[in-house]
Parts: C-alpha cells; structure tokens; sequence
C-alpha cells in the first residue's frame, strides 16, 4: 500500500476501501441559546466502501448494523441515502435526557433520508465528512428549530 | 402549551453548562486610583459532554480607592480530548466582559457588574454577569459567585443562564501572585492555574 500512487486519485478513490470510525462530534444548537458539542467515540465501527456498487457498510464487531448507498457528486460533497438505524451509531443520545426525544425523532427521519455531505478532508489515511441543517422539530403544535452540525472522522 | 414548557426546560438544562467556565483569577480587593492590575491564566475541565481547554485574563484599573474599572476575557475550546482540540474538531468560544468591580467591607468583599459578550458558533450572546468576591483566611483565598444571564429572550423559557460558583487560592510562593482556581457549574468541574502581576 505505500507504493500506492496517489497523485492521479480522486475522490472516488480515496474512498474506496475499509475505515476505521475514530469521533462523530454532533453539535446542538436551539434558537439562540448556546450548543451543546455531543462528541462520542466511533473505535468499534468499520466503514466498509465499496465504490464499485456505491454502497457504505457499517460494521460493528463484526456485525452489520447499517447498509446505505452513496452518490457522490463531485470531488467535495457526497450523498448517503441512509437507514432508520443510522442515527444509533451517528448520534449519541446516551449523556443527553430523555426529554430531547422529540429532537431525536426528528433526527431519525433526517439520518434515514438522503443527506449530503462536505468532504471536509480526504486522502489515503483520513476521511472527515460533514453537513450542517437546521431541524425543525415539532411539539405541542409549535416548532423549535434545532440546528445540527455533523461531523465523521474516519482513519484507514 | 403546557406540555410544551417542561420539555423546553429540559432542553435548557440540557444545554446550560455550555458557556465556558472560567475562573475570576482575582481578589475581592481593589487596586489603589489610578493604579491596575492584571492576571492571565489556563483552565480546563469537563461536563457530561465535553472537555474545556481555555486561557483567560483580567485587568482591573482603579477609578477611585474602591472602584475600579474590571475587564476579564477568555477564550477556550470544547471537544472530546485536547488532540481533538489540536485537530481542529472542537467548538471555539470567545468572551468578554467588562464594568465596575465596588470593593466593600475593608476590601474583603466586592461586587462585579459586567456587561458580556460570548462569541460561540459563529452567534453572538450577550449577557449580564454580576459576580461576588469575598476574601477570606487572611486574603489567601478568594469564594466567588458569577450569574451570566443572557440579555435575549428566546423560545426555550426554561434557560437563562448560568450560575458559576468556585474559589482561588493563593498559592504560598512567588509572593503569592500563583493562583488555584477551581469553578463549577453544577454539572461540570473545572479548574486552573494563574499568576497576577
């Protein structure tokens, strides 16, 4: 693998294999108030890219827990059509309580929706994804507009 | 509407210990007219969520033997450990705040009324912070109390601010100049180091 040459690779090349998750960080924020950085380590999930088929495999111990597929648009952003179990593995909801679930039932449909991301960073060794959105969540007939910043960090 | 607020107060406090926390790195006493006084410090510390990395300082200058004109500002990053911090994943905070510090009671006890600005996630805040000092065991330690109320009304009721709590000491060397400073929250503890010179 040293010997790879690199110099002609695209993106699509520099995807294609086997990644190790390291941080997602999520960052909450409500209409004008401070965030809350939600950042959880990802050392037990493999991201398996297969950029023949355009698909993602999420692998965690050994076992598969979430499959999407993948476009990706041009050198800097990249679309996943993801699952209803995305958002257990992209999002920690373990230190927050249980009275944010309105907010989490929100993520879930945005996670299992098509999302696009920024390539923030990738070449043979990191790969650091990212997209920003603004949520709106719905409760008791009004809506709080909860802003997400999502960000992937994954080694080779 | 009902059902609503305890669900947005539960947000609040979710999210309330998400201004940095910084240490006061000063005494209840204050400097002579027309003199100052300035110290710098680090700090760290963690919540349920994140860690907190940051240096701050503070300057004072004496408008009258008991009154002086008091400007702290910090800066710190939140994140997972300090190498995320270096690698660049972690959320920047700025703050500033600046107003009269009342030195009472033999300069044993003072009362700071700041006005705030907090730059975080590219959004400004800003925000009252009065805060008591109190001096005591001979000056060698220093109790305070911050309020920081935001100024703004917003849609989460249930959050307006945070109430700080910690105390220096003054370390017995280097002619006591080196502070310990240990602050909380209530949900995350943090503490640092400084020097007043």
């Amino acid at each position: 693998m040293s010997c790879d040459r690199t110099a002609n690779w695209t993106a699509i090349d520099f995807l294609s294999g086997t990644w190790e998750g390291q941080e997602i960080t999520n960052y909450i924020k409500i209409q004008s108030y401070p965030g809350a950085l939600t950042p959880h380590s990802t050392g037990h999930l493999f991201n398996r890219i297969d950029t023949v088929n355009k698909t993602s495999t999420i692998d965690s111990a050994g076992v598969v827990i979430d499959e999407s597929i993948f476009v990706l648009h041009d050198e800097s952003h990249l679309t996943f059509s993801g699952t209803d179990q995305t958002i257990d593995w992209a999002f920690d909801t373990d230190p927050l309580p249980a009275g944010l679930e309105p907010i989490f039932d929100s993520l879930r449909i945005l996670f299992s929706g098509e999302q696009t991301f920024d390539i923030q960073l990738l070449n043979k060794k990191e790969c650091v994804l990212y997209f920003d959105t603004v949520v709106p969540v719905y409760y008791a007939g009004t809506v709080v507009n909860v802003e997400l910043r999502h960000t992937q960090y994954w080694k080779k | 509407m009902i059902i609503k607020i305890p669900l947005l107060l539960c947000i609040g406090l979710a999210l309330s210990s998400c201004f940095a926390i910084h240490p006061e790195l000063q005494n209840a006493k204050s400097v002579n007219k027309g003199a100052n006084s300035h110290s710098i410090g680090v700090y760290g510390g963690a919540n349920v969520l994140v860690e907190t990395y940051g240096v701050a300082g503070v300057y004072n200058y004496g408008l009258t033997d008991k009154v002086d004109w008091s400007t702290d500002g910090s800066f710190s990053v939140q994140a997972s450990s300090l190498k995320r911090v270096f690698q660049g994943f972690g959320v920047n905070q700025y703050s500033l705040s600046t107003g009269p510090k009342f030195s009472m009671l033999n300069d044993h006890f003072a009362l700071r009324l700041p006005a705030t600005i907090t730059f975080s996630a590219q959004e400004l805040f800003l925000s009252a912070s009065p805060t008591l000092l109190w001096d005591v065991i001979d000056e060698k330690t220093t109790l305070f109390l911050r309020y920081n109320r935001l100024y703004e009304r917003n849609a989460i009721e249930g959050y307006s601010g945070d109430l700080v709590f910690g105390f220096n000491y003054f370390l017995p060397f280097y002619s006591n100049q080196l502070l310990l400073s240990i602050q909380s929250n209530g949900v995350g503890l943090y503490g640092g180091v400084g020097i007043t010179l």
